[in-house]
Order: structure tokens, then sequence, then C-alpha cells
């Protein structure tokens, strides 16, 4: 995403739930400032789920911890069970602790993204500037169902057949490396020509 | 469900947002930063409101804390998170996260480490005071310091925060 890529929210109709009144404001003036007009907002998942069963939405926006039923319970329960299209309406899912655990249940739920609080405007508009590019196939498993996690398309492990017709052939053992994990161990030096 | 069923299903926000008309990204993240103005000051009060509440439960002189359920310490933690706009680069937020990673962390150990829980709580109160005027080194320094407060006190974290 760059500074002048445009981007209209106008008619992309958003869901938000958080049962902490000022949390869903913070979002709600987010998302509004963005340029959303049709959004709707709720303090629980079980008013989340009256909306998704009556509406169709576009973008979730969902707390992780809610009192009587959090944001995982509820992306499952979308996954599974919503009306579509909303069963495969791209999911954010906001949170205030991100250990790791959290983030993969998160992603074994069938959320698109994870945003950390406090929500960085530019993060999440990042996320639903993804949204708009987003490709993957949806995943209907027994254990899983939602977009499929293996996105970044680096093959089947070493050694291993691949177990889909599009598997990479012949794919490296390894992923690239970012040029952060190049440099760790290289140690680059800034030197003045 | 029996097997594996991949398919393709309809982007429909890519359809409604990249049409005509619009803002440019750089627009839209200033927007978004004007509009959450307005909701700064109250979410200070609250900041200070749950630093309060805190002090008064879990503080070094509340003298019924050792009956304070310490998930009620991780809650606050994460209430101050939530509504850390209201004092922005004061690293108030980052404070509460090492906070809440400190108490998840005894929880899951079974540690109550009251030294650790004391050290972050007064740091809460240094940034809350003084975390606008520190530069980011200085901030990072003191979260640094959290960290290895909660290692020595608490142990090892089992598994890495997610960036």
């Amino acid at each position: 995403m760059r500074d002048g890529d445009k981007i209209n929210l106008e008619k992309v109709q958003f869901l938000l739930i958080d049962d902490n009144y000022q949390s869903l404001n913070i979002m709600h003036q987010v998302v509004v400032g963005f340029g959303a007009r049709g959004v709707l907002k709720c303090q629980s998942a079980a008013a989340g789920r009256e909306i998704i069963n009556n509406t169709p939405l576009d973008v979730i926006l969902t707390d992780a911890q809610m009192p009587d039923e959090d944001g995982y319970s509820l992306i499952k329960w979308v996954r599974r069970k919503a009306p579509e299209p909303n069963r495969f309406v791209p999911i954010v899912l906001v949170t205030g602790h991100t250990p790791q655990s959290k983030v993969h249940k998160a992603r074994d739920c069938g959320a698109h993204f994870v945003v950390a609080k406090p929500l960085p405007p530019y993060v999440l508009l990042e996320r639903i500037f993804w949204s708009t590019r987003e490709d993957r196939k949806f995943v209907e498993c027994d254990g899983y169902v939602g977009p499929d996690r293996r996105f970044q398309r680096l093959g089947p492990p070493a050694g291993a057949e691949g177990r889909r017709a599009d598997d990479l052939k012949d794919a490296p053992a390894e992923p690239n490396l970012s040029q952060e994990d190049i440099n760790a161990p290289m140690k680059p030096a800034k030197v003045k020509l | 469900m029996s097997g594996v069923r991949m398919y393709k299903v309809p982007n429909r926000i890519a359809r409604l947002a990249l049409g005509n008309g619009g803002v440019t990204v750089r627009q839209a993240v200033q927007q978004a930063n004007a509009a959450l103005d307005e909701l700064r000051p109250p979410c200070l009060e609250i900041i200070d409101e749950v630093m309060a509440e805190i002090e008064r439960r879990f503080g070094a002189g509340a003298a019924g804390r050792k009956a304070e359920p310490l998930g009620d310490l991780y809650a606050l933690g994460l209430k101050i998170i939530e509504v850390a706009i209201g004092l922005p680069n004061s690293g108030i937020d980052e404070g509460a996260r090492a906070l809440c990673d400190m108490v998840d962390r005894s929880l899951a150990k079974d540690v109550v480490a009251w030294e650790a829980i004391d050290v972050h709580l007064q740091t809460l109160m240094l940034l809350r005071a003084r975390g606008q005027a520190f530069t980011p080194e200085q901030r990072n320094a003191v979260l640094i310091g959290l960290k290895k407060v909660t290692t020595k006190k608490v142990g090892a974290a089992d598994e890495p925060e997610a960036t």
C-alpha cells in the first residue's frame, strides 16, 4: 500500500464488535475517518450474530476478548454457520495482548488478519487494503473453515510430496530470507564513500 | 464433512472499494487520526481511572492485594491498552502490554511475583507522567527493563509475543 493509492469505502458495509464502549468508539471513528458510511456496531458477539444473520457485510472487525462469547468463537461460527456471503467476509480480529498462541488461534478460527490495539489507523487501513487484493481460496475440512492458511506458496516441506495439484514442484527447501534476516548474520556496516 | 474442499469466493470489497472516487491512503489516515483527536481526552480520563483502580487494588500500599484475583490485573492492563490513544507516544500501551504479559506468564506458571508487579506499576506511572517527554530510545530502554524483570522474577516466556 502506497500513500498515493486510492481507496473508496463509502459503499463498504462494516460491522464493528467490541464490548468496551470506548474501544468501539475508537474503531468507529477510525473507520468513519477512512470515509466509510455504512458502519454497524454492537457490543457483544450475540448482537453481532443477529446482524450477521440479517445484513450483507463486507468487513467485520471484532474484539478478541469479550465476556460472554469471545471473538474467536464468533469467527468460527461465521465461517461455519453464517449465511452467504457473510460466511466469506474478511474478518479482522483486534486484540490488546498478542502472544503467538493467540495469533495462531485467530488464524485457526478463520480470521483474515490480526491487529494489535491501540488500533493504529495506518495498519488497519493496510489490512482493509490487503482485503481488496485478497485472492486466497476458501478451505473447508473437518478441523478448519476459512481462508487458506498456506498463503506463502513455499511448496511442501523439503523431501515431502505435496498433497495439492498446484503445489510448487522443486520448491526451495527453505524460504527466501527477508533483507533483515539476511542482515542479521552479515552485520553490514554503513560506510562513507 | 469428509475430505477437503477448496474454492474461490467473490471478493466483494474489491469491487466496492477500488472503483472510482475515494481518497488517497495518506488522506484516509490523516482523516482517521483527526477523527481520533476528539476521543483522546475521555480516553486519558479512563487511563487515569484504571491506573487509580490498579493502585488501589494491587499497589504496594493496598492491604488486601494478596486476596485480589490476578486475572483482574490482566483485565485492567488490557483496558489501558484499549484507550492508549489518550496518551499517544508515551509508551503506556507497551507498558500495559508488558504488564499483561507478566501477569499472563505468572498465571501460567502459578507464580505471584509482587516485586515484578510493583516495578510494572511504578513504570506505568512513570510513563503516564513523563512518557511523552522520553525519546524513543529511553522508552525502549524502559520496556526492555520490564522484560528483564519479568524474566528474572517470573521466568522465561514459553512463547514469543507476536509483533
